[in-house]
């Protein structure tokens, strides 16, 4: 039964990973900005959360808008300043992955400049849950599921069915053509770190109460994001939610077997199989134009 | 003094080894790796090994190291570089992370966190080294050896092939040559080159234990690489010296030791940010373009547009 309540434990981490894979996805595949410092945005929205509601003890209400407006603010910012001009002047790949990854190293030290590198955690009633039959479900468990469903659901109506999405949509099949349109990418791209970002909040704020603070999760994020959109098909927001909620899921599954340190093994091993057996990912979109 | 400068130099030695060997993959290869420390530390885990069972002999247990280590990145290599560019970075910080796990955790050959300790001092040739002067010129010689390997390779055939893929990848393969098999043995090289200061660290530090080849150690020789300028044979070697010199200088500065490392891991990550944005090839281009050779622009665009496989 240990394995049922490891699956469950699993599907609720995989939720929040599903979230920070499904915005790195709709960030490259719309701008073709590798964005290692996606993590980042974690890190500075749950510390910016952490701060605002334990320690000037905000309600919960505000200490969420500070969290989502400080994510929204680094994720378009770094765009703004860095990734756009860098598109402009048509860097490599390698140059602006580069880049990121400097970006990854501030926010992180950054953080442990303020805080410190100890562990922070928050206690709150959501580790309070129910039994359904031998397995424990806590309100934590929930909350994540139901916020990566509403919230994955909320984007794909929104890239179908609005005017902003659509150009995104457009983008993600071939960038030349939106410039092609005079829609120009500036405006564009803001909006999709907007969205992005806006989607780390909830696996920013419930990774704070589940598992606690330390300012290396950053790094940690980044690579399951980036992780669980290969393992997805990269490209594919469907596949990149698809491709997180399997990590947690062998994350928390493996550690039946192995100890907790072999943690961030599981998930790499998972990945390096995908990459050697299936780089195309589990939802593998119609070959692109390369 | 002349023990701490000496430790310095090793230190910095084993550096500029490092990020030198890293960047025949970054810089010629065009392959972002992330995961050069786990070379270095297979090379001084196997020159561990042999030095404790084996002989004292300088020479054997670095020949041992590289190909042990040469073998590996031949491992990782083989499988992964089929793949894209961007997934080759994520699967080597996944190598860097699947390999620390099994320095920690494989404990009848790594010893585990303890590590492997008591590792007697190196002999070359009937030289015993006995002082930290002693390793600082086996050093400078096993320096002075990576270095003339890489000039050597980068002006051959090969070296010429490899760019001329990092460059443009198409026209390359029209004239018939295989990229697969280019970037494997540019990986491969580069792991072996790495074991031979992985070697030098077993010997002189005499214990080898997870703590140096961690994803945090592969990431400052990633950054060694690029602040200095990939694809020149003074970019690593001006990255290496200023990180490896640049903790010292702050010590001197009375910055409290508890911020000293945020600060710095600050300076380097936003001196990245900044040689991406305005100076993408590194300090390196600046000393190129007071020469008066080709303006750094201009060579960071060239190298940009054909590579550009986004799209």
């Amino acid at each position: 039964m240990i394995v049922l309540q490891l699956f469950i434990q699993g599907l609720a981490v995989g939720s929040l990973y599903a979230l920070a894979a499904v915005g790195f996805a709709l960030i490259y595949a719309t701008t073709r900005t590798f964005h290692f410092a996606h993590g980042g945005t974690m890190l500075l929205c749950a510390y910016a959360f952490y701060q605002t509601t334990a320690a000037w003890h905000w309600p919960v209400a505000l200490g969420l808008l500070a969290a989502l407006a400080v994510a929204v603010a680094f994720g378009v910012g770094v765009d703004r300043f860095v990734y756009q001009p860098m598109r402009r002047t048509e860097a490599s790949f390698l140059t602006i992955f580069a880049a990121s990854f400097g970006l990854l190293i501030v926010a992180t030290n950054v953080v442990a400049l303020i805080f410190g590198s100890s562990f922070y955690t928050l206690s709150s009633p959501l580790s309070r849950g129910f039994l359904l039959g031998p397995v424990l479900i806590s309100r934590a468990n929930l909350l994540s599921a139901a916020c990566a469903i509403v919230l994955i659901v909320l984007l794909q109506w929104f890239i179908r069915k609005t005017r902003t999405g659509v150009v995104l949509r457009a983008m993600m099949d071939d960038p030349a053509l939106v410039r092609l349109f005079g829609l120009g990418d500036r405006r564009y791209s803001a909006a999709a770190f907007l969205i992005g970002s806006a989607l780390m909040v909830p696996t920013a704020v419930l990774m704070t109460y589940t598992s606690g603070l330390q300012p290396s999760m950053g790094a940690v994020i980044t690579l399951v994001a980036i992780a669980g959109a290969i393992v997805g098909g990269i490209g594919n927001l469907w596949g990149a939610a698809l491709g997180g909620l399997l990590l947690g899921v062998a994350e928390n599954v493996g550690v039946w077997q192995l100890s907790s340190s072999w943690k961030p093994a599981i998930t790499f091993g998972v990945l390096l199989l995908f990459l050697m057996v299936k780089p195309a990912g589990l939802l593998a979109t119609r070959s692109r134009r390369s | 003094m002349a023990a701490y400068i000496a430790n310095m130099m090793v230190l910095l030695g084993i550096a500029i080894i490092l990020a030198s060997s890293l960047d025949l993959m970054v810089g010629y290869a065009g392959i972002f790796s992330v995961a050069h420390a786990v070379f270095y530390g297979v090379g001084a885990y196997t020159a561990a090994h042999v030095a404790l069972g084996y002989t004292h002999s300088f020479l054997i247990a670095t020949l041992a190291a590289m190909a042990v280590s040469g073998a590996v990145s031949f491992i990782l290599a083989v499988p992964v570089l089929r793949v894209r560019e961007e997934y080759f970075v994520v699967a080597s910080i996944g190598f860097q992370i699947v390999a620390s796990t099994i320095f920690t955790s494989w404990n009848s050959v790594t010893g585990g966190m303890g590590g492997l300790t008591g590792v007697p001092t190196a002999r070359l040739l009937g030289w015993q080294m006995a002082s930290p002067v002693d390793y600082m010129i086996l050093t400078a010689l096993c320096v002075a050896f990576v270095l003339t390997v890489i000039a050597l390779l980068v002006h051959s055939p090969f070296g010429r092939a490899l760019k001329a893929f990092r460059d443009d990848e198409t026209a390359a393969i029209a004239l018939g040559k295989d990229p697969l098999v280019l970037r494997v043995a540019a990986t491969t090289l580069s792991g072996a080159l790495a074991a031979i200061a992985g070697s030098i660290y077993a010997f002189y530090i005499a214990f080898v234990n997870p703590e140096s080849f961690t994803l945090d150690y592969s990431v400052l020789l990633l950054a060694m690489v690029i602040i200095g300028g990939a694809g020149s044979m003074a970019g690593p070697i001006i990255g290496a010296v200023f990180i490896t010199l640049f903790p010292a200088l702050l010590t001197f500065m009375n910055i409290p030791s508890q911020i000293i490392g945020p600060v710095q891991q600050i300076i380097y990550g936003g001196a990245i940010v900044l040689l991406m944005v305005f100076w993408p090839d590194g300090i390196a281009s600046v000393w190129k373009l007071m020469r008066g050779r080709r303006s750094p622009r201009a060579t960071a665009a060239a190298r940009a547009l054909p590579s550009d496989r986004a799209g």
